[in-house]
This record gives structure tokens, sequence and C-alpha cells, in this order.
């Protein structure tokens, strides 16, 4: 019996929102648990506890929450927009190519992944920067070229730690879901 | 770059805020007058310091051993105190007596031993970028001068602070949502220090720096003799018994001086 379009269309939806939804989980997992590795190695006047001096796992849960939520909802955005403009889903993630085309072709999706979140965490840590800190005199040439090349370093910095974080994440999630669907 | 713009504010800017910001200008006028007061009295002059005797080649000069920063901090705690009654105690029960005691400013006798293992490097995330030493530079100079605390002391806790405790931009929007327990820019955990002022009151920056110089001050009024890596130890955990990396740190970040003031 030949499937019906009603058939096709939640597998569709499914295959397209798979990778982007683990993606998303894994990063934001990732996120919340580097969150609470800093928290604890501070651990400022005993935060990380309660009154009675355990783990204070509500507070725990809160603070990973803070992290996953945001970079879930960033990740998940980013890659179903990078899956818009490609057209592609984990479906024609890797079309029967061979050689180089066939990495190439596996790989565009997480490599536009990493260039967005990567840029945009870059650009965040910059705002934050100019925004909270004290960037200096924007009228003193020689200061701004000195602000100029600082920006630039925290940009890259940040966006290039970040862009690895999700290649390598993604690539992972890829080739799991690629093995599951053998 | 100018931080306050006090008769531009703008008709939206709160009430409140403008108060405030009525407050630091009106302080900052007090302060650059005890700043010239200073000036005029000779900083750190001592009529009983003693003088190289005349017939040596630096004759009449002030001799070594007078006053100056360096003066105000050893480089460790060395001399154990007569008693300290809180070493007895369990952590817990150490927190709160010496917590009280640094709320009153004086009363205790704190011992934290020295640690030479104690690492001064600064760890992997500290990230110098983000201090906001620099943007409210005024503000420590108006409260060091209201709490009679080192400036230098409030700059070295709010480096390490804001450049331990941004966690990628997570720190803000966790305070931001009200669920952090600590409060930057000095990281004031807030239901701790309740007495100092409430959360929304401790959330106000000048506040916030304040309420982190009055523990400060409280923490150097309960110590026989402080050094900034004892009194930042006692300050990220009150039941310390020996300098933590975190002091280890504030020391050689006191010493470094790595913020850009204007």
């Amino acid at each position: 019996m030949e499937n019906t379009v009603n058939d096709v269309k939640p597998c569709k939806a499914l295959t397209f929102f798979l990778t982007p939804v683990l993606n998303a989980t894994v990063l934001g997992s990732l996120a919340g648990i580097l969150h609470l590795y800093l928290r604890f190695l501070n651990n400022s006047q005993g935060e990380m506890y309660d009154d009675a001096g355990g783990v204070d796992i509500p507070y725990t849960a809160l603070l990973f929450l803070t992290a996953f939520v945001p970079v879930w909802l960033l990740t998940f955005g980013v890659g179903v927009t990078t899956r818009k403009i490609l057209k592609s889903s984990i479906v024609d993630a890797a079309p029967a190519r061979t050689g180089l085309k066939a990495v190439a072709s596996y790989c565009r999706l997480p490599i536009l992944d990493a260039v967005f979140l990567g840029s945009l965490f870059g650009l965040l840590n910059v705002y934050e920067v100019l925004h909270a800190g004290n960037p200096g005199d924007f009228s003193d040439p020689a200061e701004l070229l000195q602000i100029a090349g600082g920006t630039a370093v925290t940009f890259l910095s940040y966006s290039v730690c970040a862009a690895l974080c999700v290649f390598v994440a993604e690539m992972i999630v890829l080739g799991l879901v690629s093995l599951a669907r053998r | 770059m100018a931080h306050f713009e006090f008769f531009d504010a703008p008709p939206e800017v709160p009430a409140e805020q403008v108060r405030l910001r009525a407050e630091i200008a009106a302080q900052s006028f007090w302060l650059a007058g005890a700043k010239l007061a200073l000036l005029a009295v000779k900083t750190n002059f001592n009529p009983a310091q003693p003088r190289v005797p005349a017939g040596n080649p630096a004759g009449g000069q002030w001799a070594p051993g007078g006053g100056g920063r360096a003066g105000r901090f050893s480089n460790h705690q060395t001399k154990r105190p007569k008693s300290d009654p809180t070493l007895s105690m369990t952590s817990k029960e150490r927190d709160s007596a010496r917590r009280a005691d640094v709320l009153k400013g004086e009363g205790g006798d704190f011992f934290v031993a020295p640690n030479p293992s104690a690492n001064p490097n600064a760890p992997g995330y500290e990230d110098p970028s983000k201090s906001q030493v620099g943007i409210y530079n005024k503000e420590i100079e108006l409260v060091a001068a209201r709490e009679n605390v080192d400036p230098d002391l409030i700059r070295t806790i709010m480096y390490i602070e804001t450049t331990h405790g941004q966690y990628f931009g997570i720190g803000p929007l966790a305070d931001a949502l009200g669920i952090s327990k600590t409060i930057l820019p000095m990281n004031i955990y807030a239901s701790l220090w309740g007495k100092l002022g409430s959360r929304s009151y401790l959330e106000i920056p000048i506040n916030n720096i304040t309420a982190g110089a009055k523990i400060l001050k409280g923490i150097i009024g309960n110590l026989a003799e402080p050094s900034v890596a004892v009194v930042a130890t006692l300050y990220n955990a009150l039941d310390a018994t020996s300098v933590s990396d975190y002091g280890a740190r504030a020391a050689a970040v006191y010493k470094a001086r790595p913020w850009k003031t204007p």
C-alpha cells in the first residue's frame, strides 16, 4: 500500500526536527554542566550548599536550567534556520557521494550551525564587555585601536571555542543518528 | 568615558536612580574636598618617624619604617592570635560566629593559617575583559572614603568576583532573573548578609559595593594582623581555617593591580 501525504508528513517533520532537538539538548546540557562545574569551583561564600551543609539541589537545578534553556532555544533556532536555508535535514544530510564531497556534504550543517552559533556567542560576549565593562575612551585614536584589538580578540576567542564545541557535539549527534538509522 | 551625566538625565530615568546619581555627585564633591585636605596635611606624615642622622650621605631624610600603603597589609598572617574560639567549632558554627563578629566589626580573633600551596595563578575561566572595576571606579573611591577601607582591596575583590563570576554571560542572567544567591559586582550573598540590606537594595551597585566594603572592614577588624590573602579568603568563605586559592589569587591581583582606571 502506498503512503499517503498524511502518512509521510509526521515522519518528515520528525526527521527535520530530530537533529536540531538532539543538538540543542546536547549543547544545552553541556552548557548547564559547565555552568554548574564553574559554580562549584567558585562556590562563593558556600552558595552551592544549603543550610544543612549539603548540596542545594533546587538551587543547582535552577542554575542548570539558567544555562540549559537559553542555549537550547538558541541552538534549536539556529539549527532549524540553517536546515531551512539549505532545505536539508538528516534525510538528505549525507547524500550518496564519495570521497571529500561526501564528507563536505555530511559536515555542511554542523559547520553552518557552528559558524552561526559561534558568531552569536562571540557577539554576545563583545556586547557584554562593551556594555558592562569599561572599554575606555573612544575619542582617543590610540585607545580606539587598542579597544578594537581587544574586542576582536574577545570575539575570536569566544566564537572559535563555541564553534568548535558546537561542531564536535553536532558531529557526534549526527553520527549517532546515522548509526541508529541503519 | 563618562558614566554619569548628572545634569543630562533623560526624563524617563526613574526617580530613585536620579536620587542616587545626585547622592553620588554630592559625595564626589565631598570626596574631592577630603582628598584636598589630605594633600594639605601630607599623606602618611608621621612626626615621630626617625630621620637619618647628620653626617650620613642621606642625613636628614626619613628613615625606613614609616607608614604607607604597604604597611596596611602584610603578605601573610603569621602571628597566631591568643585565641580563636571558632577553630574548635564545626564549619557551620564557625561561619555563624564569625559572621556575627564581622557584622559587629570587632570582638572576634580570627585565625587563618598560611598556606604555601595555595595557587595564586589565574584560573582558566578568569576573563579580565569582564572586569567591572573600571566602570565602578567612582563608586569604589566614594565607598572606600566613607567606610575607611583601602580602595584597592575593594577593587581586588570586585576584579576577582566579576572576572570569575560571569560564567560566559550566564552569571549576570541568573542575577537578572533573581536566581543567584550572590549578587555582582561584589558578589554579596543576599540572604546571609541580610542585615546589610535586602536583595533589591543590594542589586543597586553602590549599595552592593558598600555592603562589600562593610564586610571587608568587619573582617579586618577581627584580624590581629590582616593580609590581603587572609582577608580575601575570609570574604570568600568565612569558615576558612587556611588561606585558599581565592585568597592567594587576591594577593597576586592586589599586587599586580590589573584594572584600568580612568
